[in-house]
């Protein structure tokens, strides 16, 4: 069954159609939240707090739009609900972006350029719109056409602030790596 | 600027293409980031917890598939402590009723007053001991508990003072949202009292759980509470209010106004 019609089931008043789609996704969603504040516990307080506004705000779900925009798009506010009532995180540090598998895999065909743990430090101090772009695009797949719907701009607009997000990207991870050789010296 | 022309110009740019060499390396390097984290079991827990709230709380129908092992089914009921207790003392209770009511009929019908009185007393006896367990959940440590306790008020034909004082001190105090959204549900069938509209109202403006200002905006809307579009327009009217608030505000002024 897709997304949509368990959604609208939550909608009539299924709960059970609701413990389908957190299965589908509480991992995304922690995902997205994790990789993007980089604190695993205020990340699944957050991913908690998401389906319970799925709960209560159904009736506000349009059926003939896409499930997975609409879930980001609660993720996002309540990640911003939260930061507006907490002090700003300080620049997550390495041990809170220490990750659980550390096989480098296909990373390593960079040869050898990019190091792991650089790249998150990187995505971690870009912007928040340029981060979220970002970690959705990629890591979620999310279309541009869906991601434009999420930041209410055009497809076309997607794709020049993805590119643009790529070059902070690659400007902060050059930034870091210069640091991370004064350092060594 | 068409796809063609970029290649030729990539073509001829050497600095262009490396810009585009890095950041195709950028990206698929950002693929193969690994997994952050995975979330904690406890995450599923507090799910279930929150969906067994909302299933305590309205009339939405029961589960019909899959895995039912987190509703409070009647079976499970039998096996908590506390209401094993409850069980033992109501059947004591019974027992000594039945043997009163069965030597009362022996010795003819002047004991039947008397029987009449003792069931009044072991309904009295039932009552208080309802109360006294979901007083009991309601101070419990884990959240789960306490909604159990929330919903145990439903078994409460007439909730006394204590529970009603109870259930408004969760309503406003309790750290779980999940709790407190429950709670108001719960007030509902005793929406007639004073001190539940005001503690109703209270919640109304508390910025820091949108989840219940809008549950607290429906309590208001449905009481028809005079100060309803006071606090209504005030919320409307404040930029800091969360967008949900607003609009469900704005929505129970229309209601009210009609």
């Amino acid at each position: 069954m897709t997304d949509e019609l368990l959604m609208r089931a939550v909608q009539g008043g299924d709960l059970d159609a609701l413990g389908d789609l957190f299965e589908r996704y509480h991992r995304p969603v922690f995902q997205f939240l994790c990789r993007t504040i980089g604190d695993p516990a205020a990340a699944e307080d957050l991913a908690q707090e998401v389906f319970v506004r799925i709960l209560r705000y159904r009736h506000t779900f349009d059926p003939t739009a896409r499930f997975e925009t609409w879930l980001f798009r609660i993720a996002r506010n309540a990640r911003a609900d939260h930061f507006r009532k907490l002090p700003p995180l300080p620049v997550a540090e390495e041990d809170a972006l220490a990750v659980a598998d550390a096989d480098p895999g296909p990373g390593q065909l960079l040869e050898q350029r990019v190091d792991v743990r650089q790249l998150q430090r990187a995505l971690q101090q870009l912007p928040e719109d340029a981060r979220d772009l970002l970690v959705l695009a990629r890591f979620h797949g999310l279309p541009y056409q869906e991601l434009g719907q999420l930041l209410g701009i055009e497809v076309g607009a997607v794709k020049v602030r993805v590119h643009r997000a790529m070059k902070q990207l690659r400007t902060m991870f050059f930034r870091l790596e210069d640091v991370s050789c004064v350092v060594k010296k | 600027m068409r796809c063609e022309e970029v290649r030729d110009h990539l073509a001829s740019c050497v600095d262009c293409r490396a810009e585009r060499n890095e950041l195709d390396a950028l990206w698929g390097a950002l693929g193969d980031l690994p997994l952050a984290e995975t979330p904690s079991s406890r995450m599923r827990e507090r799910f279930s917890a929150m969906l067994a709230a909302e299933r305590a709380s309205t009339n939405l129908r029961p589960a019909s598939r899959g895995d039912r092992r987190d509703m409070w089914t009647p079976r499970r009921m039998v096996r908590e402590p506390l209401v094993q207790a409850a069980l033992a003392a109501s059947l004591l209770l019974v027992g000594v009723l039945v043997g009163r009511t069965s030597l009362g009929t022996t010795n003819g019908s002047s004991q039947s007053a008397s029987a009449v009185a003792d069931i009044t007393e072991v309904r009295q006896e039932l009552r208080d001991m309802r109360q006294m367990l979901t007083l009991s959940l309601l101070q419990q440590q884990s959240a789960t508990e306490r909604l159990r306790g929330v919903s145990w008020t439903s078994q409460i034909d007439q909730p006394g003072n204590e529970v009603v004082s109870a259930l408004l001190d969760t309503l406003l105090h309790d750290p779980n949202v999940n709790v407190r959204l429950a709670a108001i549900d719960a007030l509902r069938r005793v929406s007639d009292r004073s001190d539940v509209r005001a503690g109703t109202r209270r919640v109304v403006g508390d910025t820091s759980a949108p989840l219940l200002q809008v549950a607290a905006i429906d309590f208001l809307v449905e009481t028809r509470d005079p100060d309803g579009p006071a606090l209504l327009r005030a919320l409307v009217d404040d930029r800091r209010t969360d967008e949900a608030v607003r609009g469900r505000a704005q929505w129970g002024l229309e209601r009210l106004a009609s």
